[in-house]
């Protein structure tokens, strides 16, 4: 039995309690919603704050709702309601794919947007217990300064491995987050940085309260889908998210391609509007999207699949993506390609 | 088998009984009834060792070792014994705790906590406190000085001059070589030789109940619950480790979540948890985590397979030539198996050669018919290579070429051969024709479809006592020796006392798996359970029924001869009307129940009954990405009568699933660093999931209506449902890109290397 180590479980009503909070305990405790990523790190001793403050409680952080102009996600609100939600699965519906597609029921019942949004890397050397950890030696990420991973390397390579947070990019969407301090908002496409250690610009006595996503004027094309060894539980090893604006009959107005599960953070493919703005989506021009895809993305051998490999899926899938795009535009993987969402 | 279940032939049959009849048309045997403990088993009322609680019970953890190999230099216990709940500190040098420890026959190999750690995963000490989290925290805090020493996990590097030895005397654990015939001439004068080099992976034991063991102390005597496939065997070792007589240890088995042959042997958390309930005179459990039970509790080893297969062009097989080199871990036990190799074709010439060697790794245990699918997964893709190569289909290349006698136990004749039937049949059902012939689609998306053949080599120990008691009201008790690991054996002996005593499931109550009130049935495993014990269950309902009608003949004043036993009833063949409930017989009334005692007669002598099955896969593959889509599978089986035809059906289905990672999703994966396991989770050693297996799954048996194999007809099941699956869809895959995969399993990565290799890329 992997133990979780002794702290004090806060369950505040409101927001301002959480905040106030985390202040208090700033540097020896952390927020917990579904505890779906956090419970299983803290009992591999990879986190040990002395206070947790249980988020699921605040009402101000549930809800999924349209105001002004915007789908607003409670942060609290968990990956099955944004599923199944019909706001979501009528404005975006590749994020209700992507949420619907995480690992199994139970922990969609369980984790939320908020916990998916700020989900801890994954390392080959870092989820592991601490008997495993120990006989090894601790690595940058937790309590050493070597990198197992990368021979000599002072930065942390542990992937970004979050299904919604793509998507949510190529969408445009903005995070709220509060702290005893006041509230601020950041574009998701800002918020992560590529440090597996701590991949986020969260501080830690802040809190992802919301997130909001701009509802489209013009008529777009969203598609997500992700490559995993099978079909259910696993997380990707390969992410793509798509967004398109197009003018009919297929003519992109612009495009977002955002990559992820290969490194700290999700990776938006720059360059596009030059290769595709106001053209169709013709072989050509899917083609050089999947070919400049290819060239942005480098895995780094961060979980037990073969690098070579995850690189070389980078165009094939960004090439299928896109010809799903242009057929349907919705988030389902093609059909027959053996791994499917969940 | 050596290593894990005993040799059939050494056990001397008993005096034979009264032979039954075969048995003609059944009226419950083979039925689709649910199962007798089905409602337990889905509504969570089914109590598993793992769930029991026993008042004052103490609960025990194990310290292990960090290190892939590491000597012990120093445990520091002082601070775990000083906290709160703890009430027993055990480490190698705890009075009692210096246990000579056997893994396999030949003399002891180690000690209960060994100072020389020879796999991550060791036991090094051990802690027993009031609850379980107590118990957890003082394991943390005993401090362990190791000595971490150079270790080796390739099985080849482990025969190299330098290795780091494992044990003293080196890593060789066992060279043997089988041969018959001339395989040298029969290489040179074939009309096709071809061969290549096999490799499958190491998989790891993951029952859904994991290891547990409840321990409790009366004065002298031993009392353990246990998730175990076999009580007796348990009883054994425990009473040697302990050294009691036989009746001093009571072993009861409760309702088990899985075994797959792990449970076969008795682990060091069984004996760890009976010794801190002696120095504690409390009761103890100790349940071992799901990531200590990937280390410690056992795998199907990897097998690096070479073959060489020889044929004429008329489609004769004529040699097989195979090496076989596997690890057994750290510790005596088998990794390698030329049996399918010998014995699924008649082929006259024969030559296999295997080596086993200590690695510093889990050690191996019997896997769902051990190491057989490896052997099926070098075989059976060379021999559909052999036909390719004289331009033969697979299936009559097979059937060309089947054998007919055991050629490994020269030529001993088979009470039944079904396999011809297996693979006609399957191949009918399948629809393997217009399959094989189907045009491709243009595109990244390639079909195929391929098919394995295979057999199962354990009779089964010819011992099994079984009581079955009739009560005055009708009502009925089976008592049996043999442990219920979840395949249905519960349902199964029902039904044979159904049909012979006529009476309701409802009203049939089963005790079993409990050493101090059940007799001798060997352990469930080996597919060995219906075929040993379902005969002595017949005996014993027969010896009831015998007594009930001599009592009601008397009553009815009607011959014996005349009255049949059904619904409850005895009715008389001419006059059903004057049929008359059991609990109205004042006979039976008067002597209040009535006891039948069945036993298992011995093998037929000069044959052998063994099991044999042909599968069946269609595949997808994408070309592109290298993913391989099951689509579907379809499985023949000749294991003789189908006894349930729901367990049946689950087998053959739990089998396939497992056979689908096997050949796909499922490599034990050791760091290189380290030596230790990364993939000890069920997130990162990959077990298919319900969406990984296909919806389209066909049950085919096949009954050869075997009279001589036992009074039942049926043979075994539960492993040769997993040989050929794997096989099957490698053929498949090749049928689909024309790609070989020689190394299992066959992930999207290897696919798309050998894809490019095959374009030339």
């Amino acid at each position: 039995m992997l133990r979780l180590h002794p702290y004090v479980y806060h369950r505040p009503k409101s927001l301002k309690e959480a905040v106030d909070l985390l202040r208090e305990h700033a540097g020896d405790v952390l927020p917990i919603a579904g505890g779906t990523d956090l419970v299983p790190n803290m009992k591999h001793g990879l986190f040990t704050p002395g206070h947790l403050v249980a988020l699921k409680g605040i009402d101000e952080l549930h809800g999924i709702e349209e105001r002004d102009g915007e789908l607003l996600i409670g942060a609290a609100a968990t990956l099955t309601e944004v599923a199944s939600n019909y706001l979501v699965r009528e404005h975006f519906p590749a994020l209700a794919e992507a949420a619907a597609g995480i690992a199994h029921p139970m922990i969609r019942n369980q984790g939320t947007i908020g916990g998916n949004i700020c989900l801890d890397t994954r390392c080959t050397y870092y989820n592991q217990t601490y008997f495993w950890r120990k006989a090894l030696g601790f690595c940058l990420k937790k309590d050493g300064d070597v990198c197992h991973v990368v021979k000599g390397g002072t930065k942390c390579v542990a992937a970004h491995s979050a299904d919604t947070p793509p998507m949510l990019i190529a969408l445009g969407a903005t995070v709220d987050i509060a702290s005893a301090e006041g509230a601020r908002s950041v574009p998701l496409a800002d918020f992560f940085v590529g440090d597996g250690i701590w991949n986020r610009r969260l501080e830690p006595h802040e809190l992802v309260t919301a997130v909001r996503i701009r509802l489209p004027e013009k008529p777009i094309r969203t598609l997500y889908t992700k490559v995993r060894e099978r079909k259910s539980v696993d997380f990707p090893i390969l992410s793509i998210a798509l967004a398109a604006t197009v003018r009919d009959p297929d003519v992109l107005e612009s495009i977002d391609l955002v990559i992820s599960a290969l490194g700290a953070k999700p990776r938006a493919i720059g360059g596009l509007d030059k290769i595709a703005a106001g053209k169709r989506l013709t072989a050509e021009v899917i083609e050089a999207i999947a070919e400049q895809a290819h060239r942005q993305c480098h895995p780094l051998d961060n979980i037990i699949v073969e690098i070579e490999w995850r690189r070389a899926m980078v165009p094939v899938y960004v090439r299928r993506a896109l010809q799903d795009l242009l057929e349907n535009g919705r988030g389902k993987a093609a059909p027959g390609d053996g791994r499917g969402s969940d | 088998m050596k290593h894990y279940l005993p040799d059939p032939d050494q056990i001397p049959g008993e005096a034979q009984p009264q032979e039954l009849p075969p048995w003609g048309e059944t009226r419950v045997v083979g039925r689709s009834l649910s199962r007798v403990d089905g409602y337990e088993l889905v509504s969570g009322t089914a109590v598993y060792t793992l769930d029991l609680t026993l008042p004052d019970m103490l609960h025990a953890v194990i310290v292990r070792c960090p290190h892939a190999h590491a000597r012990v230099v120093r445990v520091e216990t002082s601070r775990a014994e000083a906290m709160p709940g703890v009430r027993a500190v055990l480490t190698a040098s705890t009075p009692g705790a210096e246990i000579p420890w056997y893994f396999g026959d030949d003399g002891p190999t180690s000690r209960l906590f060994d100072s020389h750690c020879r796999y991550a995963g060791e036991e090094v000490a051990a802690v027993a406190a009031e609850t379980v989290h107590q118990a957890w925290d003082a394991a943390r805090a005993i401090e362990v000085e190791y000595e971490v020493l150079p270790f080796v996990i390739d099985e080849a590097e482990a025969l190299e001059a330098d290795a780091p030895a494992v044990h003293e005397g080196g890593n060789l654990t066992e060279q043997r070589e089988f041969a018959r015939g001339d395989v040298e001439a029969a290489f040179a004068e074939a009309d096709v030789v071809l061969g290549g080099t096999f490799r499958t992976p190491c998989e790891l034991h993951a029952p859904l109940e994991t290891f547990v063991s409840v321990a409790r102390w009366d004065g002298d005597r031993l009392t353990v619950w246990d998730s175990t496939q076999g009580v007796f065997a348990r009883q054994q070792e425990l009473a040697r480790y302990f050294r009691l007589p036989l009746t001093s240890v009571r072993v009861i088995c409760p309702y088990v979540g899985g075994g797959f042959g792990a449970k076969l042997s008795t682990g060091k958390y069984t004996v760890i948890a009976a010794l801190a309930a002696r120095m504690t005179a409390r009761p103890v459990k100790l349940a071992v985590t799901r990531e200590d039970s990937f280390l410690s509790e056992g795998n199907r080893p990897a097998n690096t397979i070479r073959l060489k297969a020889a044929a004429m062009r008329d489609g004769t097989l004529t040699a097989l030539e195979g090496e076989f080199l596997g690890s057994v871990g750290a510790y005596p036990s088998g990794a390698v198996s030329p049996y399918l190799l010998l014995a699924l074709y008649d082929c006259a010439n024969a030559r296999a050669a295997t080596t086993e060697v200590y690695t510093n790794a889990g050690r191996a245990r019997a896997f769902r018919a051990p190491a057989f699918p490896p052997c099926a997964w070098a075989l059976e893709q060379t021999i559909d290579a052999l036909a390719e190569e004289i331009g033969m289909d697979p299936v009559e290349f097979r059937l060309k070429n089947l054998a007919t006698v055991l050629q490994l136990r020269d030529d001993l004749p088979y009470t039944s051969i079904g396999l011809r039937e297996c693979i006609i049949e399957g191949a009918r059902e399948f629809g393997w024709e217009s399959a094989r012939s189907r045009p491709q689609q243009d595109g990244h998306l390639r079909r195929g479809v391929g098919m394995a053949a295979g057999m199962w080599a354990y009779p089964g120990e010819p011992r099994a006592t079984v009581f079955v008691k009739l009560f005055a009201d009708g009502s009925v008790n089976l008592n049996m020796g043999a442990s219920d690991i979840g395949t249905g054996t519960k349902t199964v002996m029902a039904m044979v006392v159904a049909e012979e005593l006529g009476v309701p499931l409802e009203q049939i109550q089963i005790e079993h798996a409990d050493t101090g009130t059940t007799q001798y049935a060997p352990a469930s495993g080996g597919s060995q359970t219906v075929v040993v014990s379902s005969p002595a269950v017949r005996a014993a309902a027969v010896d009831v029924k015998g007594q009930l009608l001599e009592i009601a003949a008397a009553e009815l004043e009607r011959p014996a001869e005349g009255l049949v036993l059904r619904d409850g009833q005895v009715v008389p063949i001419d006059d059903e009307g004057a049929a008359v409930p059991l609990a109205e017989l004042r006979g039976l009334r008067q002597r209040q129940n009535i006891v039948g005692v069945g036993r298992r007669h011995p093998h037929p002598e000069g044959k052998i009954a063994l099991p044999f099955c042909a599968q069946f896969a269609d595949v997808e593959v994408n070309t592109l990405t290298g993913e391989v889509r099951v689509a579907r599978l379809l499985a023949a089986h000749d294991s003789g009568r189908v006894m349930s035809y729901l367990t049946y059906e689950n087998q053959v289905f739990g089998g396939m699933a497992m056979g689908i990672g096997f050949g796909l999703t499922e490599d034990r994966v050791l760091d290189s660093q380290t030596g230790k396991m990364v993939n000890h989770n069920w997130h990162d050693y990959k077990i298919p999931t319900a969406k990984d297996v296909p919806l389209e799954q066909t049950c085919v048996p096949i009954d050869p209506h075997d009279t001589e194999c036992n009074t039942t007809g049926a043979k075994g099941l539960g492993e040769p449902a997993h040989i050929p699956t794997a096989a099957a869809i490698a053929n498949a895959v090749y049928h689909a890109t024309g790609v070989r995969v020689h190394d299992a399993p066959i992930t999207a990565m290897q696919m798309v290397r050998l894809l490019a290799e095959t374009r030339g890329d």
